[in-house]
């Protein structure tokens, strides 16, 4: 890091967190602080929604995930459009008549106050950990390839986000998105460029192109129905659809941001705008890490790209076994390099034969190179255990720091800094807007002025800022936190995306049967997760289909037992 | 509750769109293979 990326990395960061706080100053009331007046455009809301998906991890883990396996994973993303004109067509019109602050409140109107509370629980246990998280990750990765302090890091990234996320409450938000995602998309641009630009003289796009699909990283679409392959066109129709719905429709750290909306048009607008752009938005991070694999097939890369799990390895017994991975790895780049420009002229010359022969020896070159890393990561487990042996978070990052020029790396970290903050800030602001709401302003008796009730939520966006921050400090203490806080979400998601779906499409069900129906569902899934009943990811259908089973059953008794009404 | 569901046009839009990008994904990766 020279001089240069730290002038435009601070600079690029308070210039955020200081326009975020000036902008927004001087919020009035609740209803200012917690839904920014009703004030915002379709284009903010979009942006904003987007910058709250798109957390640090996405542009980290991303284009590492095209470099190893390809393009698959924008397949996850298929469901989320068909998600979004549902939530456009049934949540947002509800949620503005009712003209509600949480999306829980709109679960006191249609059922009862402990349905409400129970909602509003589980969505503080859930959400108040996975901030922590969202500040963790990227600072473990910073701080393994910089050697800058995690915990500093961690301090860092939460104390800029509760500057303006307490001070300016979700219009600061909503400001500071906005930016964010134009430093984000700005960044991802230059890089872009840049690796293209870095590949050789002979290497245009479309030639970069071919070479990736030889190599089997452009396999976009995969139409097997079997369930254990991960990422499948179906899985994402059906289960990301279901997910999408679930985390668009009931999270408030995504509600929060299109209740923000000036219109109901202005929120549904902003929810197209999503569906619209998020797919080209995946596809093109995606894309990047594949341009990432182009560029590391005419230069040298290292067997793993975690800094951490290679020293930890060398400092071990297991070191010599190591290196002759190495060599091995190091012989194979400089055949795969030959292969390569064999496979390149032989596409310039329109050679059908050598072409698919060059192919063959690419392909063959990579299950070596694929069984390589594969030891060298089971190599780096036996040196230390707790060491991360999967590197593609490491990928981009690696390229950024010895491949961009100086300002371009500051820019490329400020990039993942505010992709951290942004997601960071929804979260922040949506704790705090329910713990003020819906628990204290809900349960706590007396009259209070609008003044206490702005207090309170600014206290309690600062006081979850704070148990973010620990949460970041203390998650190393665990082995895979981050699989940890996706189970936790699994349990509980599907549970209350239950509960709305019988909100809005079960309108016999009443709240006793609902409230009943949910306790009993998420006993069920955590015995149900606990004896591993089936891969977490799947507890999101269970809980929902159970929880709503459960209570049309329970309405159904109720009703029977108390006798069919007789008419006169 | 809502009784009625209001279809608007860009609804189909993004249905459209995104079905268009599946084909461009299709394209891509049968013309790269």
């Amino acid at each position: 890091m020279g001089t240069l990326d730290w002038i435009i990395l601070a600079g690029t960061l308070l210039f955020i967190v200081g326009y975020g706080v000036w902008k927004t100053r001087g919020s009035k009331d609740v209803d200012d602080y917690v839904l920014g007046g009703n004030q915002a455009k379709w284009w903010t809301i979009g942006l904003s929604v987007m910058a709250t998906q798109a957390s640090a991890i996405t542009f980290l883990s991303t284009p590492g995930q095209a470099f190893h396996d390809g393009m698959g994973f924008v397949q996850f993303y298929f469901g989320l459009p068909i998600a979004m004109v549902i939530i456009c067509l049934v949540f947002v019109p509800l949620y503005h008549r009712l003209k509600v602050y949480t999306a829980y409140e709109f679960l006191e109107n249609r059922f009862d106050l402990k349905t409400r509370t129970l909602a509003a629980i589980l969505f503080l246990i859930q959400r108040g950990l996975s901030a922590g998280i969202t500040i963790f990750a990227p600072s473990i990765i910073l701080s393994a390839v910089l050697g800058w302090d995690l915990r500093t890091l961690n301090i860092i990234i939460g104390a800029l986000v509760i500057i303006y996320t307490v001070s300016g409450g979700t219009k600061a938000v909503s400001v500071t998105q906005k930016q964010q995602m134009f430093i984000i998309m700005t960044g991802m641009f230059v890089a872009f460029f840049f690796i293209l630009g870095y590949l050789p003289a002979d290497i245009t796009f479309t030639k970069a192109l071919k070479i990736a699909g030889a190599s089997e990283k452009l396999n976009i679409l995969d139409f097997d129905l079997n369930t254990t392959s991960r990422y499948t066109f179906w899985s994402g129709i059906t289960g990301g659809m279901f997910l999408a719905l679930a985390y668009f429709g009931t999270d408030q750290s995504q509600v929060q941001r299109y209740l923000t909306g000036k219109t109901v048009r202005e929120s549904q607008l902003g929810l197209i705008f999503n569906g619209i752009f998020k797919i080209p938005m995946q596809f093109f991070i995606l894309l990047v890490g594949v341009m990432v694999f182009v560029f590391y097939q005419y230069n040298p890369s290292p067997l793993n790209f975690n800094p951490a799990a290679t020293s930890a390895v060398m400092e071990s017994s297991y070191a010599e076994d190591y290196e002759i991975l190495e060599q091995g790895h190091e012989e194979l780049q400089t055949e795969k390099k030959m292969a390569q420009d064999k496979f390149s002229a032989a596409l310039e010359l329109r050679e059908y034969a050598t072409t698919i022969e060059a192919k063959q020896r690419i392909i063959s070159i990579n299950e070596k190179e694929k069984g390589n890393r594969e030891a060298a990561r089971t190599l780096i487990s036996k040196a230390d255990s707790s060491v991360e042996t999967n590197d593609k978070d490491y990928v981009f990052i690696h390229f950024i720091l010895n491949y961009l020029p100086k300002g371009l790396v500051g820019l490329l970290l400020a990039v993942i800094l505010s992709a951290a903050m942004s997601s960071t800030a929804s979260e922040l602001n949506a704790l705090g807007t329910i713990s003020a709401l819906d628990l204290y302003k809900r349960n706590k008796k007396g009259e209070f002025t609008p003044s206490h009730y702005l207090k309170a939520s600014r206290g309690f966006t600062l006081l979850w800022g704070i148990i973010a921050i620990v949460v970041a400090c203390f998650a190393s203490l665990f082995d895979n936190l981050i699989q940890l806080v996706n189970i936790i979400g699994s349990i509980f998601y599907g549970n209350v995306l239950g509960i709305f779906l019988l909100a809005f499409f079960f309108k016999f069900v009443r709240g006793n049967s609902v409230f009943v129906a949910a306790i009993i569902t998420q006993f069920i899934v955590i015995f149900g997760w606990y004896f591993n009943w089936m891969s977490y990811l799947w507890l999101n259908a269970f809980g929902c289909f159970l929880v709503i089973l459960l209570a049309c059953l329970f309405e159904g008794f109720d009703r029977m037992l108390k006798g069919p009404h007789i008419r006169a | 509750m809502e009784d009625k569901y209001i279809w608007k046009k860009e609804y189909t839009l993004v249905l459209i769109l995104n079905t268009v990008y599946i084909l461009v994904f299709y394209y891509i990766m049968t013309a790269n293979a």
